[in-house]
């Protein structure tokens, strides 16, 4: 069971980590939870009551934009289900530029107050 | 439809029963989790090891509450009370009416001076006594659909709680509007009859119109409440 420090560190960061992903490339809510159960290193793995909300959110906000696409039927003859992909607008793009500025800020900043390197 | 089908209906709906949220973004839950088991069957998963995987209806609502907070509706219990209220109404007037009907059933009476065939005979062409009948009948109506009226309107904003949005606070609006005025037609129509409630307090006795009551003070709250929610809006 994750400590709480460590639930509370995600929290903060989810947007970002979520909007980053979405701005490499247009992908769907269940891509996007395999991707960040993937590259995430065991902090991301994520349901989907935890996920949805923050991809309507970012969709409220204007950070992204959703549209449903049918991939072309496979072999076999049937047509796969119609997939809701999201996409990063441009002011999404502002959003996780600023977003990544003040990351880095941030991690300096308790990099120092916590004294790099040391317990 | 096949059972598999039927597995993934039965998950989306009792989610659904579960999602104490408004119902726009519970739609919008719905599609997407109902996607999501799609998209993964596509991936090679079956029904039962992706249900077993996201959790239980109430455990993947549980996490949407946590996330919005802000949102969960909480209905008060009180509102069965005026859904109650509003069916013993239905079916009290029912009886009443079909009572009322049967004991009501007169032949129109016209007075009549001199002979019914002569010339002198005059009709007096006052109010008959089925002209009467039929204002009492109408004015009951009247009034019970407005107290009627007025019990759903309640049932919604005991639903709706102080978490609804403008357009449903509207609704409460409107339908105590309507009731409200179905309930104040009967005092200015002659012979009207209205529901009323009558009780002694000590030596007093008083009489209330519960439509007239009831549909005013929703339609007060609905307002205010509207008004609020406008100016969160606008902030």
């Amino acid at each position: 069971m994750e400590s709480r420090f460590t639930q509370q560190l995600k929290k903060g960061v989810l947007e970002m980590v979520v909007l980053c992903i979405i701005s490499e490339k247009d992908t769907y809510g269940y891509e996007l939870l395999q991707e960040l159960g993937k590259r995430g290193e065991g902090f991301f793995d994520l349901k989907e009551g935890t996920l949805y909300p923050i991809l309507y959110r970012l969709e409220d906000d204007g950070l992204i934009q959703s549209s449903w696409k049918q991939d072309p039927e496979r072999n076999g003859g049937r047509r796969p289900a119609p997939k809701k992909y999201y996409r990063i607008t441009d002011a999404g793009s502002r959003a996780a530029e600023d977003y990544r500025d003040i990351w880095k800020k941030f991690e300096q900043c308790v990099d120092r107050l916590c004294g790099e390197g040391e317990v | 439809m096949t059972e598999e089908q039927k597995k993934i209906k039965r998950y989306v709906n009792a989610l659904e029963r579960r999602l104490k949220l408004p119902l726009k973004l519970k739609v919008r839950i719905n599609e997407d989790i109902g996607t999501e088991i799609h998209l993964r069957m596509e991936a090679g998963e079956s029904v039962d090891e992706i249900l077993e995987e996201m959790g239980s209806p109430e455990a993947v609502a549980e996490r949407f509450h946590e996330e919005y907070a802000e949102y969960v509706v909480k209905k008060s219990p009180i509102r069965f009370l005026f859904l109650g209220l509003a069916a013993f109404i239905i079916i009290a007037a029912v009886l009443f009416g079909i009572v009322f009907a049967q004991s009501h059933q007169t032949e129109p009476s016209i007075s009549i001076i001199g002979g019914a065939d002569g010339p002198t005979s005059i009709f007096i062409a006052g109010k008959t006594e089925n002209e009467t009948n039929r204002n009492v009948w109408n004015t009951y109506w009247m009034s019970v659909v407005g107290l009627f009226l007025g019990c759903i309107a309640a049932y919604l904003m005991a639903s709706y709680g102080k978490r609804g949005d403008r357009k449903q606070y509207m609704k409460c609006i409107l339908l105590s509007a309507a009731g409200l005025i179905l309930s104040f037609i009967p005092f200015f129509i002659p012979d009207g009859h209205v529901v009323q409630w009558s009780f002694g307090v000590g030596m007093t006795g008083i009489t209330v119109a519960p439509g007239v009551i009831l549909n005013l003070v929703v339609l007060v709250m609905a307002w205010i409440r509207m008004r609020k929610k406008r100016g969160d809006d606008i902030r």
